[in-house]
């Protein structure tokens, strides 16, 4: 046995009183063991107030939310996007578009977008930060006449999501509606939809999006399908996202069957960006193979991508009978399959959205 | 709805074990006069919600300790930490306000001067953690997180992850933990560190 199962044994009281006994006794008569055992039991102390730490700042963010922070700018956002469709046109609400519109824009032509941290690995939604404060002092003094919340506009992340079925589910990458107000749904005609999280999966960083009424909604049937197996090392891959406005093909291999050293990730040499997360990956006859998630900021067009098996069996375990049942599995019955690239673009583009998501803080 | 009324003990114990509605009724009761000192001594509304966050992070971090006791009112002590961090801050921040002796003296309570030391120079290692663990990803950082703040048991784990056995989801942690390690220990040596 390693010595830190040993230690962790004894720290969480896995073992029995003979071996705790004598786990005791070589503790008395070996320094070096022991030597390696405190410096453990301080690691693991460092890990754990780390952790109680971060739990404790996420309570207090909601405890702060709830008792301060009431969302009552839910009626702007959803403004914003309904102006946007050529709805009544509010002058606070276009400002707030063309606030966010110019940051994003900023932001784009930048490079990296995400700046809090150093991991190599980038998650790829666009993250918009707080805006400057001359521009919430512009938004606050027209929004005079409604009951303004500055966080409301403080976070805005943006990314890619896909169909599931033609019933309005969509399938995205957690990180980017994690502890959202709001989810839109932005199809390639810009008709937006108010969507909730109905499934996520932190461990596959993926969350499944439901459209929240359908009274105009249409969506179109899947010419793709979800392949159930695993694809093979130098498969030919590509994707569609939104790392900018418009939707964005960019192609590659697969690199890795073992992505970053996790069984349930591709590595695919795509150049992707923030924006694409949560788009599909394809292999070359337009089945779904994956879910865009990062990419390795160390390395040129090195992305990660959820192996698509995960994600029909966290459908499986978890979803409603209706995505279960309108699930496409079988790669037989995929209508693309024949097609050259570019007609096999033209079929997939109406069921690839862009995601936008407001965050209250 | 009716507004829950605790005694500083209830806060404590609540605090203590991370309870969601005292953590809500702490905030409720305490921020507005604390938003009000950091707000009235030129501090904007996020640094406000800033300090008060730490400041119940200094409470909680020494809650912990069992031997943990209060020697004045709760209020008096939250507000007095809040008091030295902000201090500290705006020291930091233009240099001024120097932080000497009297402010001991003009208001803060015993205790809370070590309290406030005690947890910032613990926190250099919390920040080192928070950014190795920034780097060492899913799902190991959520693995470690099961086993060693949520206590779950290498069953559980491993059907939780989808690993086969325990044995497995055991092999699984000890390499977690041993890259965290490593990030780690790299990173307080201040070599750079490229991951793949």
């Amino acid at each position: 046995m390693r010595n830190i199962d040993l230690f962790d044994n004894y720290l969480y009281n896995r073992q029995n009183t003979e071996d705790r006994k004598a786990f005791e006794e070589r503790l008395a008569n070996d320094s070096a063991f022991r030597k390696e055992f405190e410096e453990h039991k301080a690691f693991v102390k460092i890990f754990k107030e780390y952790s109680q730490q971060e739990n404790l700042k996420k309570q207090l963010d909601t405890a702060y939310t709830e008792e301060f922070g009431k969302p009552n700018m839910v009626s702007i956002k959803a403004d914003t996007f309904y102006n946007r469709h050529g709805k009544t046109i509010g002058m606070a609400a276009s400002v707030a578009i063309i606030v966010v519109t110019v940051t994003l824009a900023l932001l784009t032509s930048g490079g990296y977008l995400i700046k809090q941290h150093d991991a190599s690995i980038t998650n790829l939604s666009k993250e918009v930060q707080e805006l400057k404060s001359t521009q919430e002092g512009i938004i606050d003094g027209i929004m005079s006449v409604k009951p303004s919340n500055k966080r409301a506009l403080n976070a805005n992340i943006e990314g890619t999501g896909f169909a599931l079925n033609n019933k309005g589910y969509f399938v995205t990458s957690l990180h980017m509606v994690r502890g959202a107000d709001s989810v839109f749904v932005l199809d390639n005609e810009q008709n937006a939809y108010g969507a909730r999280v109905v499934v996520t999966d932190s461990r596959l960083d993926l969350a499944i999006l439901k459209i929240e009424k359908d009274e105009n909604a249409k969506f179109a049937d899947l010419p793709y399908s979800f392949k159930n197996t695993s694809s093979d090392l130098g498969d030919k891959v590509f994707t569609l996202g939104f790392p900018g406005s418009e939707i964005v093909y960019s192609e590659g291999s697969l690199s890795s069957v073992n992505g970053g050293g996790d069984t349930a990730m591709y590595q695919v040499s795509v150049p992707v960006n923030p924006g694409n997360s949560g788009g599909p990956l394809f292999d070359e006859a337009g089945n779904v193979i994956g879910i865009i998630k990062s990419k390795n900021r160390a390395a040129e067009a090195t992305g990660f991508a959820v192996k698509s098996a995960y994600l029909l069996h966290l459908i499986k375990n978890n979803a409603d009978e209706e995505l279960q049942k309108e699930l496409n599995t079988s790669t037989s019955h995929n209508t693309i399959k024949n097609l050259k690239r570019s007609e096999q673009i033209k079929k997939i583009t109406p069921c690839v959205y862009n995601i936008k998501v407001f965050k209250g803080n | 709805m009716a507004t829950l009324v605790f005694t500083d003990k209830e806060y404590i114990e609540g605090l203590r074990h991370n309870n969601d509605a005292i953590i809500r009724s702490v905030y409720k009761k305490f921020y507005p006069v604390i938003a009000r000192l950091v707000l009235n001594n030129s501090g904007t509304e996020q640094e406000a919600k800033d300090i008060f966050q730490e400041t119940v992070l200094v409470l909680y971090h020494h809650a912990q300790q069992q031997q943990f006791t209060l020697s004045c009112a709760l209020q008096t002590y939250l507000y007095s930490v809040a008091r030295r961090l902000w201090l500290k801050q705006l020291h930091k921040k233009h240099g001024l306000y120097k932080l000497d002796e009297r402010f001991t003296e003009d208001g803060d309570v015993a205790d809370t001067a070590s309290d406030v030391e005690v947890y910032q120079q613990r926190d250099q290692n919390i920040s080192r953690m928070k950014e190795s663990i920034g780097q060492l990803g899913e799902p190991c950082k959520t693995l470690l997180e099961d086993f060693y703040t949520r206590h779950l048991s290498m069953d559980e784990i491993a059907d939780k992850f989808g690993y086969t056995n325990a044995d497995n989801a055991k092999n699984q942690k000890y390499k977690c933990l041993q890259r965290l390690k490593k990030i780690f220990f790299i990173d307080k040596e201040g070599r750079t560190h490229e991951e793949h």
